[in-house]
């Protein structure tokens, strides 16, 4: 009992131990250094920059976030439908990938400019950058899932006579969740960092609503150097969020059957 | 030639002891006991002729195999790697096309669907998202059978493969002997007359894959169905079998066509008599035969 | 490329490399040093300089603030919210006693003044200071949305309001066949000058280089507009293959017409620092809550300079 109570200490205090040595090497290095406040702020600098502007960072974050989740629903479902097309036969591969991979290829900083042309700035331009961000890593792994079955499972169905949509949805798809969800978990990951990419280049702010991105323009113009990690930290903050939700989705929907899904019974 | 019982092209024993059940059932009118004992359907005949199979312009993989199984006899395949074991069933089931020659189960063509088989493969193969019963009913969903039948069977197949306490669990939870029961029980779910075994217990250990050797050849002597089993275990093959075909590679070939009889039911201690080490040694002797001569 | 300029001249100081740091590309706009590099001005003053170009994503008030590089061309604005958060900046000269950053429309909907604005969908950089000045002072709300660098969407959208350079996106908007207005900036309240801005410390260590480095750049801009242009053009076509001739002379036009470095009002020329213009901005940014406190012009103009000046 004492040493269970203990493990389960330690998984919160190290942590917490180690977070707090890097603020303090960070505070001794800016004393050493003597650096400005705009070059280099305080920690704690840092953390009342955050509580002072706290309004304008939720906004700005509820907007960020909005638009992360649609950009990310885009690549769970349009990722999906494009692995399933991907594998449904050699020849659609054949005919199809190499195009998904020059989409995944051309760079990002091309194609958000030309996003905001086409659709004008605003959400649904982030969004979008959003999602062309995040649905390679859904199509690869989801199409790799539903490729890879097993042989021996396959010619299960086979030998009882199963049609070819029978083996889609009985085995390859169920087959494939875990790696889609895999897949998902790569793309929540890369959902914040797209919306905040998008709202550098998309970014609008009529009325103040603009998002994270647009802030840390603000800021960097006004020299607000602690508000600029605030702000970062905060997106931090949202993108553990939004990861750790994916993971739940994860963990919930595999911890039966799944083997890595840590087990704590037999 | 000879069946288990020594009479060829008829059906088993089992099988005539059922049918005698059924109408001494029927005559007392208590038809719905009948429906219960899942009456298994005469058991397979399989006649290869002549059959070839080469991959894709490569070489032959099998060449020319002449075969007949009388319907409800255990036969076996031994042979080195690449003789083709494995193919054989595979193109009984219609999961590998025939190249060449002739291949007849019951009279017909191999297809996928709609056959009466079942295969039991080299890995358990279970649906690790299914839990065991759901792995047992599978086959029976495919083939469109309605919930409440899947589940009676089910039940039953459980209590043959002493599982049932561990119906609702999953794959990962099972060891591997209880994995491949699981893939015994969803393959007689299907009340197969002919059974495809593809070496299904290599990757256990001994004392465990003696006991399942054990259940299976119980399973046999009450159900009655065709039987052919690839191994690469002499001693199981003898302990199963009615019948050894032995192979060569390069292409696949019969090498030998060994009837095997032993006085009695085959239990464990069948393995420590003088007559299964005798046999099993005469077999290896003409597997070693082959191994020199490819 | 080194052979227009002459040799530096025995100097008092040990090292006479310069870097000075400019807002964008380099484009005619920075005309004047650029003609001062290739004329010889600033080697004739005994001055090694580098001109560094800069770009959207260039973080020249830090860089400055750091000593990374000692002196920059920069907005006098920004300075004053930068030495209200104690950067350690200085301004020497104002080179543009009026901003060249104007608001472009198409003439079937012109805006003329401030309320012209309200509703209108204006594209700005999103580190405009002006558009929250100009809404707070003339009571207005200002719909926003952000600056490509491109006229595309203009074109596209006769309503569109541009935030550009006079110099520069008119002359395009014109040549695609827009018939384009513009109101400049400086008439809706937004008064900053385009500045010569030095590093505290090393304008402590190198008052001399400093002064000559402005003296100097004062000629160049002088003869960029009142000579011959060409040595500035061919510099600045080198670094950014963009600018062509006709692109180039419009700009210099528009800045000679518009009296954009000399300045149109008494008392302003080229290098000129109104005290007392500073301090109006100054207030009007702290009452805006950018800057963190009211600045003086005692904080903005280093001492000593403008040289020459009152």
């Amino acid at each position: 009992m004492k040493g269970k109570s203990s493990h389960h200490a330690l998984l919160w205090l190290l942590p917490l131990v180690t977070g707090v040595l890097f603020l303090a090497i960070w505070a001794l290095v800016k004393m050493a250094w003597a650096f400005p406040k705009f070059f280099l702020p305080f920690p704690w600098e840092v953390a009342a920059a955050g509580w002072e502007e706290r309004e304008q960072l939720l906004r700005a974050a509820a907007s960020t976030m909005s638009a992360a989740v649609i950009g990310f629903l885009g690549a769970a479902t349009a990722g999906g439908a494009i692995a399933i097309v991907l594998a449904s036969s050699r020849w659609m591969r054949v005919a199809f990938y190499p195009h998904v991979l020059i989409v995944q290829m051309f760079p990002i900083v091309v194609l958000a400019p030309l996003f905001v042309l086409w659709f004008r700035a605003g959400i649904h331009s982030v969004s979008a950058i959003t999602f062309a961000i995040g649905f390679f890593p859904v199509v690869a792994n989801a199409t790799q899932g539903l490729i890879s079955t097993d042989r021996n499972m396959v010619d299960l169905f086979h030998s009882a006579g199963a049609s070819f949509l029978q083996e889609f949805i009985l085995l390859r798809i169920p087959h494939a969740l875990p790696y889609y969800l895999t897949g998902l978990r790569i793309s929540a990951s890369l959902a914040m960092i797209g919306a905040i990419t998008g709202e550098l280049f998309a970014g609008s702010a009529a009325g103040g609503t603009g998002g994270l991105g647009f802030m840390v323009i603000v800021y960097h113009s006004q020299l607000r150097t602690a508000e600029v990690l605030a702000t970062g930290f905060v997106a931090c903050l949202c993108g553990f969020v939004f990861v750790g939700t994916v993971t739940a989705l994860n963990h919930f929907t595999l911890r039966r059957w799944h083997e890595s899904i840590e087990r704590t019974d037999v | 030639m000879h069946g288990r019982n020594g009479r060829m092209g008829q059906p088993s024993d089992a099988w005539n002891f059922r049918q005698g059940a059924v109408a001494r059932l029927r005559a007392r009118g208590l038809s719905r006991c009948v429906r219960s004992l899942r009456m298994p359907a005469p058991p397979s005949s399989v006649v290869f002729h002549e059959v070839s199979k080469r991959f894709d312009y490569g070489p032959l993989v099998l060449e020319r195999i002449t075969l007949e199984v009388t319907p409800g006899a255990f036969v076996s395949f031994v042979g080195p790697s690449g003789c083709g074991k494995s193919t054989l069933l595979r193109m009984t089931c219609a999961l590998s096309p025939v190249s060449a020659g002739r291949l007849d189960v019951d009279g017909r063509a191999p297809a996928r669907k709609g056959n009466q088989l079942a295969f039991i493969f080299q890995e358990a193969t279970l649906l690790p998202w299914l839990t065991v019963r759901g792995n047992i009913e599978l086959p029976l969903r495919i083939r469109g059978m309605a919930p409440r039948e899947r589940h009676a069977i089910s039940e039953e197949m459980l209590r043959l493969v002493r599982l049932e306490r561990v119906a609702a669990r999953h794959p990962r939870q099972l060891s591997g002997g209880m994995k491949m029961r699981v893939s015994v029980a969803r393959a007689l779910a299907q009340s197969p007359r002919l059974l495809l075994l593809d070496e299904p217990f290599g990757a256990l250990d001994e004392m465990t894959r003696h006991h399942l050797n054990e259940e299976l050849a119980d399973m046999h002597r009450q159900r009655g169905w065709t039987a052919l089993f690839v191994t690469h275990s002499v001693a199981e093959a003898v302990f199963l079998s009615d019948r050894i075909i032995v192979m060569s590679a390069n292409p696949g070939r019969i090498h030998a066509d060994i009837p095997i009889s032993f006085s009695g039911d085959r239990t464990l201690e069948t393995r420590d008599t003088d007559e299964f080490h005798h046999t099993v040694a005469e077999v290896s002797r003409i597997l070693r035969s082959v191994d020199s001569s490819a | 490329m080194d052979a227009p300029h002459r040799e530096a001249v025995a100097a008092p100081w040990q090292d006479a490399s310069v870097a000075f740091q400019t807002d964008w590309y380099a484009q005619p706009e920075h005309g004047g040093f650029y003609q001062a590099l290739e004329r010889g001005f600033y080697a004739e003053e005994g001055l090694s300089v580098t001109i560094l170009p800069g770009g959207p994503r260039a973080l020249v008030l830090q860089r400055v603030g750091m000593g990374q590089v000692p002196l920059a061309l920069w907005r006098s604005d920004d300075v004053t919210v930068a030495v209200s958060r104690d950067v350690p900046l200085w301004c020497l000269a104002g080179i543009y006693q009026r901003s060249a950053q104007a608001l472009m429309f198409h003439a079937a909907h012109p805006v003329t003044s401030a309320e012209d604005l309200q509703g209108r969908v204006v594209m700005a950089g999103a580190a405009s200071v002006w558009v929250q000045l100009i809404e707070r002072r003339h009571g207005i709300e200002i719909r926003r949305t952000p600056l490509t660098f491109s006229i595309a969407q203009f074109l596209e959208d006769p309503l569109l309001v541009q935030q550009c350079m006079l110099t520069s996106e008119p002359f395009l908007a014109e040549q695609a066949g827009a018939a384009v207005g513009t109101l400049m900036l400086d008439e809706l309240g937004s008064e900053p000058y385009h500045a010569i801005v030095a590093n505290r410390e090393w304008l402590a260590a190198h008052p001399g280089m400093a002064a000559a480095f402005v003296r100097a750049s004062i000629r160049g801009w002088k003869d960029y507009l009142e000579g011959d242009p060409s040595p500035a053009f061919a510099a600045i076509a080198r670094l950014n293959p963009l600018h062509g001739e006709a692109s180039m002379s419009f700009s210099r036009q528009a800045t000679i017409d518009n009296r954009l470095v000399t300045g149109n009002r008494p008392g302003e020329r080229i290098g000129a620092l109104d005290r007392s213009r500073l301090e109006a901005q100054a207030r009007m940014l702290f009452e805006l809550g950018i800057a963190e406190r009211r600045v003086g012009a005692d904080e903005l103009i280093a001492p000593g300079f403008p040289p020459g000046n009152r």
